[in-house]
């Protein structure tokens, strides 16, 4: 009996220990791409990076849903992976987690190739902890921005031309829905068919993106630079944002189950042709046609600019920094500053962003200069490439305060637009609340 | 008459069988049942009620306008589905009674929407609820030339739509079990009514009900109990839109965990629920305990 209790003890002990036997040196845990080429990429590059440094490294893709919930699992469990990159760090977690003294302090890496970012990619990750002091806790990779996409076969066939399409603000949205929408309809004879592809709802990401687009046309400050909320200053930029937001889906050019789409919905009621044009943020619409359909990439949809401020400014871009982390509790973080260290060779992490057919646009300028991006044959890329190297950018709140992220996970935004749309609550009410909810939420930094 | 006695173990003290290999191969075997116990079911519950222990997420919580739309929305989901559920369960465990063939294969296409997994199932229902180019719209449209409502955009009728898919996914297996209840009363008893002039009415009212009373009561509590955590009808549906107004507490509390990521505000969401469900165990386990008089 005694042998028996004995055998199970040993066996219990020797598995445990097997297991950290085999543990990889290095575990990192990534956001899975849209494009199999994106991953390849990145796998090549870990292992180039095996091979050269004699570290090993154990490396897992998860979808991007999962990547967060995993990644806020281990942590509670006490046991993240030593290096972490999800497309939706950022807008929901880094600012946060960076206050909470959850990040490992990255500044040894980045501090010395500062010089090789743009400001505002370093600006969202230097980031504040609960004393008040400013470090980089995080790695910027790539950025996204907001686009907008049109069918340009669609409107021909309609007998109109994307360069009928006014660059200025009221009557720029206000073509999609007419004469561009009952032309697209007579043409087509599809009467659910409409002319813009705008996120209304309060589960979709999206939503957020594009309406602060919205608010920085209207000249909207959410935060000072102290993080302190300011929003109650810029009420009437605040209601008129809202009423041009609205406006298209109160108009009848939104398709009512805007109101209840998830971020890919958007994409989809384009690619279904429900939708003559949407914003989206990343060139995730025209890169699915990459290989899938050649000629919807080269001929029939376009990616044009965001259309001029009211006040005739050129529109300043929202730009979202993704970003990697490593976290205190993680096992090898030198390991991990080593890799990171290494992803940023040029010849490893611009090969890895172009895997993303032109997805990512690069936080350094240097990858910008490539012939991938300076390719004028290729017009969603160019688009992409003047909107971040000749017009404006700005940032999300959170990164001046990390209370805004509350605001953008409860999409306070979304919520807003659905008062108006859905409960016929007024502009002016529906501005008021989400000003409330700002201050409540964030208060003061 | 010879009468043979079994020698009886020797009786030992408790001490003196705690040391017996008997006990300490109870023991290792029993470990392992422990063991699981502990990890799936008392650390999983504990550690749920220690990550919803803080006041602060119960006050963040009632503070949100959205739980309150919540409760009701619960209370009316709860309240109306389980009732309409069971009630037409009931109806038609009478109709599935009858023995013709062509009901018999009816009954199988019948069992289908319970049977088949709820996410194709579900999904399927919000394709066809669409507003633009849903497979229902599209026929009124075509057949009757009208525009159909916005069936997942308007609240109200997304709500409706949700209480009508979740009685139409689990409407199957509620008419099984009363079904069964029918079948285990005795023909006798119709029989008995039928020679005393009973009408089909006075035999539900007076020999199936009185019957199966009992069951369906205990499956209303259980389908309480169960549909309080039905989290697919609501999230494949709706999403708990438009504008986190179809929420129930088991969606919510996914929105807090995972959207949010406000794992303790998820965890108080769902614990709100205790309250009444731990009384509704209580009743069910105590209804369940008692003995059947013959």
């Amino acid at each position: 009996m005694r042998r028996l209790a004995s055998g199970l003890m040993a066996a219990t002990f020797l598995t445990a220990v097997s297991s950290q036997a085999f543990a990889a040196d290095l575990v990192i845990w990534w956001n899975k791409s849209y494009y199999p080429e994106e991953d390849e990429k990145f796998e090549e590059i870990v292992a180039a990076f095996e091979q050269d440094k004699g570290i090993d490294v154990e490396l897992s893709f998860f979808t991007n849903e999962d990547m967060p919930v995993k990644t806020l699992a281990a942590l509670t469990a006490g046991s993240p992976p030593d290096l972490a990159f999800a497309f939706l760090f950022d807008l929901q977690h880094t600012s946060r987690w960076a206050y909470e003294g959850v990040l490992e302090d990255v500044s040894d890496v980045i501090e010395p190739m500062e010089d090789r970012f743009y400001d505002y990619a370093l600006e969202s990750v230097h980031l504040t902890d609960e004393n008040g002091e400013r470090a980089y806790y995080a790695f910027p990779t790539q950025q996204q921005t907001a686009h907008i996409h049109v069918w340009r076969s669609m409107l021909e066939d309609a007998g109109l031309s994307v360069d009928d399409i006014p660059m200025t603000w009221h009557e720029y949205w206000d073509w999609f829905c007419d004469p561009a929408q009952p032309a697209s309809r007579q043409a087509t004879g599809n009467r659910q068919l409409y002319g813009v592809g705008q996120p209304m709802s309060s589960s979709a990401s999206d939503t957020i993106f594009h309406f602060m687009m919205f608010a920085n046309a209207f000249n909207v400050e959410w935060l000072d630079e102290a993080g302190d909320v300011v929003l109650d200053q810029h009420r009437e930029g605040l209601i008129d944002a809202l009423e041009s937001y609205t406006k298209p889906f109160k108009d009848g050019c939104v398709p009512p189950g805007a109101v209840n789409w998830g971020d890919a919905d958007n994409n989809v009621n384009f690619l279904n042709q429900v939708t003559l044009m949407t914003p989206n943020p990343s060139l995730s619409i025209p890169a699915s046609q990459y290989t899938a359909n050649p000629e919807n990439y080269k001929e029939n949809i376009v990616t044009i600019e965001w259309p001029d401020k009211p006040d005739g400014e050129p529109i300043v871009y929202m730009t979202a920094i993704k970003n990697a982390v490593i976290f205190k509790a993680s096992n090898n973080k030198e390991g991990a500053k080593e890799f990171m260290r290494y992803l940023y060779e040029p010849e490893n992490i611009g090969p890895y962003l172009e895997g993303s057919i032109g997805r990512w646009f690069p936080v350094m300028p240097e990858l910008v200069e490539t012939p991938f991006w300076q390719d004028d044959t290729d017009a969603h890329r160019v688009t992409h490439r003047v909107q971040y190297t000749e017009r404006p950018q700005n940032t999300f709140p959170f990164v001046r305060n990390h209370r805004f992220i509350t605001v953008m996970s409860e999409n306070a935004i979304g919520k807003a637009a659905g008062r108006i749309v859905l409960e016929n609550w007024s502009v002016e009410d529906a501005a008021d609340e989400l000003i409330a909810r700002v201050k409540e939420v964030v208060g003061t930094s | 008459m010879a009468v043979s006695v079994a020698s009886l173990p020797e009786r030992r003290g408790a001490n003196g069988w705690w040391a017996s290999p008997e006990a300490t191969w109870g023991t290792i075997l029993l470990l392992p049942y422990v063991g699981v116990f502990l990890a799936f079911v008392v650390w999983p519950v504990a550690y749920g009620v220690w990550l919803g222990s803080s006041p602060q997420s119960y006050v963040a919580l009632f503070n949100d306008p959205i739980y309150l739309r919540t409760v009701t929305n619960t209370a009316i989901f709860l309240g109306v589905g389980i009732n309409l559920k069971l009630f037409l369960a009931l109806m038609l465990s009478g109709f599935f009674y009858n023995t013709r063939p062509w009901i018999r294969w009816l009954s199988v296409i019948f069992i289908l929407p319970w049977a088949v997994p709820s996410i194709p199932t579900i999904l399927s229902f919000r394709w066809m609820l669409n507003s633009e180019w849903g497979m229902i719209n599209g026929i009124l449209w075509s057949w009757f030339g009208i525009d159909g409502p916005w069936w997942l955009v308007r609240p109200h009728l997304a709500f409706g739509s949700v209480i009508t898919v979740h009685i139409w996914k689990y409407l199957p297996f509620w008419t099984i079990i009363l079904l069964a209840g029918r079948m285990s009363i005795s023909h006798d008893l119709y029989e008995a009514a039928r020679i005393d002039g009973a009408t089909r009415l006075q035999m539900f009212q007076y020999v199936t009900w009185p019957q199966i009373r009992n069951l369906y009561l205990t499956s209303t509590l259980l389908s309480t109990i169960w549909s309080l955590g039905d989290f697919n009808s609501v999230y494949l549906l709706t999403t708990g839109g438009p504008n986190e107004m179809t929420h129930v507490l088991a969606t919510l509390g996914i929105r807090y965990a995972f959207r949010m990521m406000q794992l303790d505000l998820g965890v108080a969401s769902v614990m709100t629920a205790l309250p009444v469900l731990v009384p509704l165990v209580i009743l069910l386990v105590r209804r369940l305990g008692r003995r059947v008089e013959p």
